[in-house]
């Protein structure tokens, strides 16, 4: 009753965001269009997938629904959502260049990336056996932001100046052309240069997130329960290959080398001396159209102790706005007190494809 | 004149061209979109492309013609559909600008944008 109430919720949502963006996207998605990306109030939640999430692209909004094997309790709140706002998207940039938006300052990248997170999950307080069955919720809020550095590749180059060639012939001709016809002639080499734009890149990503637990679900009573900083360096190689005739790019499978340098402190750890944690460790990502293959390893070292979590993520997309996921693997020592293994399983709705603001009624 | 901003993807304006030695025009494809433009002086092509403070002559040599400019913007931002193009015309006897904003429908679709100004 719970998983049809919580399903509900999010399919509410997602049809509610769905009528606010109004707008339609004729090409298949592919699986990493539809993925609401792993957001920090989800990792400080400890129900993301991965350790290591590859930096991604923030839009305006995004609802995220996914099922922890290790949730429990009941309580008002749906149990692992996640909203995730991109502020700097929910107004006009029409000052905001391509070569500036492609090859952003530091500042502006910061900007055009910066996301805020909050996400839900019920739960037992941890602390105080005398409250174990008392329904409670923790709540998380997270910030993110990326910087992309280095130089156009020269995949990027040859499909920006197919793109201009191909405009051009537009731009010159002796009637008007309609917008139909351009974009139906213009639509490959776009879409060719949005995946161009990502290879042969690095990208910074750096990340906060807080949570907290709230006792009877009253916030006069929240407690902090975790608090992580952390940076993730991540690289997509360059295996593109264009044809500036026909604007299409043959897409290999992508690769992406992932990093992620994490420190966290856990309250819920009741001796002291186990509370803080540095974790190390990296990704290695092979992803189509609509399967994804990973696997990570991390090394967590903190007040004295050392141990590891490795693990291998599938994800595969059903629908345009429906994956399954799932981990398997060696979970750090003690962050489970039924075992190391790590299983979890997940199913992932997507609302909030792209902002599209309405035009204001007249 | 202030800024202004319009909706839609069609323009007709005049501008006041005073004195000046040199009346520079730019063409600003927004919101992080790719696009191009060109423009013609009446008939006669002036430039294409990336249109940055551009020369287009003295107030004497442009008075009484027509400045029409065209452009595609190309919603290649994944964040939003918004395109708009921004139209400067500097030197005259005010500074002024124009934006033109169109959502697109659908993603990586394009926007064919015109402006034509009568130089007064």
């Amino acid at each position: 009753m719970k998983t049809t109430r919580t399903l509900a919720l999010a399919a509410l949502l997602t049809a509610a965001t769905f009528t606010a963006s109004a707008q339609t996207v004729p090409d298949p998605l592919q699986l990493n269009d539809i993925k609401t990306p792993i957001s920090p109030a989800f990792v400080v939640l400890g129900v993301a997938p991965t350790d290591v999430a590859r930096p991604t692209t923030p839009r305006a909004v995004g609802i995220a629904l996914i099922s922890a094997n290790s949730d429990s309790g009941g309580g008002g709140l749906p149990r692992n959502l996640a909203l995730e706002v991109a502020p700097y998207w929910l107004t006009n940039r029409p000052a905001l260049t391509f070569a500036q938006y492609d090859h952003p300052s530091f500042w502006q990248s910061l900007q055009q990336t910066l996301s805020v997170s909050v996400a839900t999950k019920n739960g037992t307080p941890a602390n105080n056996a005398g409250t174990a069955n008392v329904p409670s919720s923790l709540g998380a809020l997270g910030i993110r932001a990326s910087w992309t550095i280095g130089a156009s590749s020269a995949l990027e180059q040859q499909v920006l100046a197919a793109y201009h060639a191909k405009a051009k012939t537009f731009l010159l001709q002796p009637t008007r052309p309609t917008d139909a016809e351009v974009s139906v002639a213009l639509r490959p080499f776009v879409m060719a240069m949005r995946e161009a734009m990502k290879q042969g890149r690095w990208i910074v990503e750096a990340a906060a997130a807080s949570s907290a637990m709230f006792p009877n679900n009253s916030l006069d009573q929240a407690e902090t329960q975790k608090n992580a900083i952390w940076l993730t360096p991540s690289y997509r190689f360059e295996r593109g290959t264009f044809n500036p005739a026909t604007g299409m790019l043959t897409e290999a499978p992508s690769i992406d080398f992932m990093t992620v340098l994490r420190y966290s402190e856990d309250r819920t750890v009741t001796v002291v001396t186990g509370r803080n944690s540095i974790d190390a460790g990296a990704r290695l990502l092979w992803e189509s159209d609509t399967i994804a293959v990973s696997a990570e390893h991390l090394e967590r070292f903190g007040d004295g102790k050392r141990t590891r979590r490795t693990s291998i993520l599938g994800e595969y997309k059903l629908t345009d706005n429906l994956y399954l996921s799932a981990t398997f693997g060696r979970n750090f020592a003690g962050e489970n007190p039924n075992g190391n293994l790590l299983a979890l399983f997940g199913i992932n709705f997507n609302a909030g494809q792209k902002p599209s603001m309405l035009a204001p009624v007249p | 004149m202030p800024s202004q901003t319009v909706p839609g993807d069609t323009l007709a304006a005049t501008y006041a061209v005073g004195t000046a030695a040199s009346i520079r025009i730019s063409a600003v494809i927004g919101d992080g979109q790719l696009g191009d433009s060109a423009v013609w002086l009446d008939t006669k092509l002036l430039t294409t492309g990336d249109v940055n403070h551009f020369d287009i002559g003295s107030a004497a040599q442009l008075r009484g013609h027509q400045l029409k400019f065209r452009s595609i913007a190309s919603d290649l931002n994944p964040q939003t559909n918004r395109t708009s193009v921004s139209y400067f015309l500097a030197g005259g006897t005010t500074d002024d600008d124009y934006t033109l904003t169109k959502q697109v429908a659908n993603d990586g679709d394009s926007v064919v944008y015109e402006a034509t100004f009568q130089l007064v």
